[in-house]
């Protein structure tokens, strides 16, 4: 299943990123991908239920094989291109795309890929991937300094706890079902991250 | 450990996209983030500061309701051919896509109730930013730029990094119009930018450091030297991996000109010419040489970068008259490294930054 996902996930968020930022690179798939699964957990879904994991490298960049194995294959059968940095969308990944977004699986995680792709219309990529640093998994891998899973229990009590607050804060499980964009809570989950790193009265990015 | 609450509601009131959401719920998002898409590629074909007069961009939060406006002055298809009308100063994304444009638009205060709104004016003489807001049904909110670009959505991105460092220099460093460096002058009486504050070393650093995490693609960590932790293994003061490649980047800053001391009270007993940068330069070079005996599989690259405040004569705190031809004189003095670099094709003497006094040019 993870190789069906991963697939899906990668040509929607290189879809969505092909002509605002004139595509987007395997480790920038990789970022937003992981920025999704927050936005999953955010409104309270099992991190199991995603669909693929995510280790993180020592220099603290999400990594997923599944996620990477899937950037390349949807280069491989031409739903997307690369001119060696970044890829963007085919006509016939858009008309792939389009069926698989048809699939029900896939129409509920578009929200949470679109709700992250939509984050970097208001914020460069690199200052979304400098901004993840000091999420608690990345921030824990960061400071042991070696490849470890993400989403272990520490780090993932330490992410809800956070998540929840904001939710809460929200209150998104009382909205209307006319306010449901997702931007809305990446905009302030990325933006309260990047204060984290900035200390207490740090700038605002973007938003 | 959860989020302040406090920390929440601060940044909820500084966050547009909030506003938005608030005001106008999803369609007001959709609409938001159609005129940011516009914005965005508007400028990539015609740059900010460009328009002189303003700029205008709205899209409708639920198109069956009028508006009542003007009809447009001109129709495009593309925001290329937008671009290019010199009258151009208010652009709406009508219901088929198309963009509708006017030279000068209905008023914020007339559609914002059925809108939302991006305003852009360029920076007057004393400010060095632009001012832009977002405007919805009710209110208006500001949109951050703190890295001083030309605009907030025309924040700039980079793969290599000599394309990053001619933007910095030209559009950022040279009138000091990132936030950290408006930090880093000593402020006299005229704020002519004469003298630099006590050892700027640590906000030219910053300043650059924090331009590259958020403007340099794929790059895996920009990582900037902590003083009380220097080491071995990390002399320079900046240091750039990127993703998937063994490619490294060891940065030098050095800093030319005068200075406080610690108390802030007199120039400090030190100044820096360019004797300084030269010294960086075989400073670079060990660290480049040293870092290849321990990877001698990875490509490093050293650059220097060079932050040059001198201006001639300065010679008290706060400093006395200045001529246009004294505060300007080092412009075009480039530093020259004597051979230090024949045969080096690993290290590069990026632009030196002249960083502009607040003088008239002679």
């Amino acid at each position: 299943m993870h190789e069906s996902v991963a697939t899906f996930d990668a040509l929607q968020l290189i879809a969505l990123t092909s002509s605002a930022e004139n595509g987007i690179s395997e480790s920038e798939v990789q970022t937003l991908a992981y920025v999704a699964c927050i936005l999953a957990l955010f409104e309270r879904h099992e991190v199991s239920t995603w669909g693929y994991g995510f280790s993180v490298t020592p220099d603290g960049a999400p990594f997923s094989s599944a996620l990477s194995d899937a950037t390349q294959t949807v280069c491989r059968l031409g739903w997307c291109v690369s001119d060696g940095r970044q890829m963007t969308i085919t006509s016939n990944g858009i008309t792939e795309l389009k069926f698989q977004t048809a699939l029900a699986p896939n129409r509920i995680r578009s929200r949470y890929l679109e709700g992250s792709a939509a984050l970097a219309l208001t914020m460069p990529l690199p200052a979304i991937a400098a901004a993840l640093s000091d999420e608690p998994g990345l921030d824990r891998a960061l400071r042991f300094g070696r490849v470890v899973r993400l989403f272990g229990d520490i780090a993932l009590e330490k992410l809800v706890e956070q998540l929840t607050s904001l939710n809460e804060f929200l209150r998104w499980e009382d909205r209307d079902a006319n306010d449901d964009d997702l931007l809305v809570p990446a905009a302030m989950w990325i933006e309260l991250m990047s204060r984290s790193q900035a200390g207490e009265g740090g700038h605002p990015h973007a938003f | 450990m959860p989020f302040d609450p406090a920390l929440m509601a601060d940044l909820a009131e500084e966050l547009y996209v909030l506003h938005v959401s608030k005001a106008a719920q999803d369609p007001g998002v959709d609409a938001l983030k159609l005129v940011i898409r516009t914005a965005k590629e508007l400028y990539s074909h015609k740059q900010p500061d460009l328009f002189a007069g303003g700029l205008m961009i709205f899209s409708s939060i639920d198109d069956s309701v009028e508006t009542g406006i003007d009809e447009p002055d001109r129709q495009f298809d593309s925001l290329a051919d937008a671009a290019g009308w010199h009258e151009l100063h208010t652009i709406r994304i009508n219901e088929a896509g198309r963009f509708d444009a006017w030279a000068h638009g209905p008023a914020i205060a007339d559609i914002q109730h059925l809108a939302i709104v991006y305003s852009y004016q360029p920076p007057d003489a004393d400010l060095s930013t632009p001012s832009e807001s977002i405007h919805y049904p009710g209110g208006s909110a500001s949109v951050p730029n703190t890295n001083g670009y030309p605009s907030s959505f025309a924040a700039p991105t980079f793969w290599e990094l000599e394309d990053a460092f001619d933007f910095y220099a030209r559009r950022l460093a040279a009138r000091s119009t990132c936030k950290f460096l408006k930090n880093v002058w000593a402020v006299d009486s005229d704020d002519r930018r004469l003298v630099l504050v006590n050892t700027p070393e640590v906000v030219f650093r910053e300043s650059l450091t924090q331009y590259l995490r958020s403007t340099l693609r794929d790059a895996k960590s920009v990582r900037i030297r902590e003083e009380q932790n220097a080491s071995e293994s990390h002399p320079v003061d900046i240091q750039v991996e990127w993703q998937m490649q063994t490619h490294l980047a060891l940065i030098e800053v050095k800093w030319l000109g005068k200075c406080l001391n610690v108390a802030g009270t007199a120039l400090a007993r030190y100044a820096y010419s360019d004797a300084r940068a030269r010294e960086g330069m075989e400073q670079l070079i060990g660290y480049v040489d040293a870092l290849y005996e321990r990877l001698p599989d990875d490509d490093v690259l050293g650059y220097l970068v060079v932050f040059d405040a001198r201006r001639w004569g300065v010679s008290d705190w706060e400093p006395a008259e200045i001529t246009p031809i004294n505060a300007w004189r080092y412009e075009h003095s480039e530093v020259t490294y004597d051979g230090l670099l024949d045969g080096r094709t690993d290290i590069r003497a990026s632009p030196r930054i002249f960083l502009e006094p607040r003088v008239a040019r002679p």
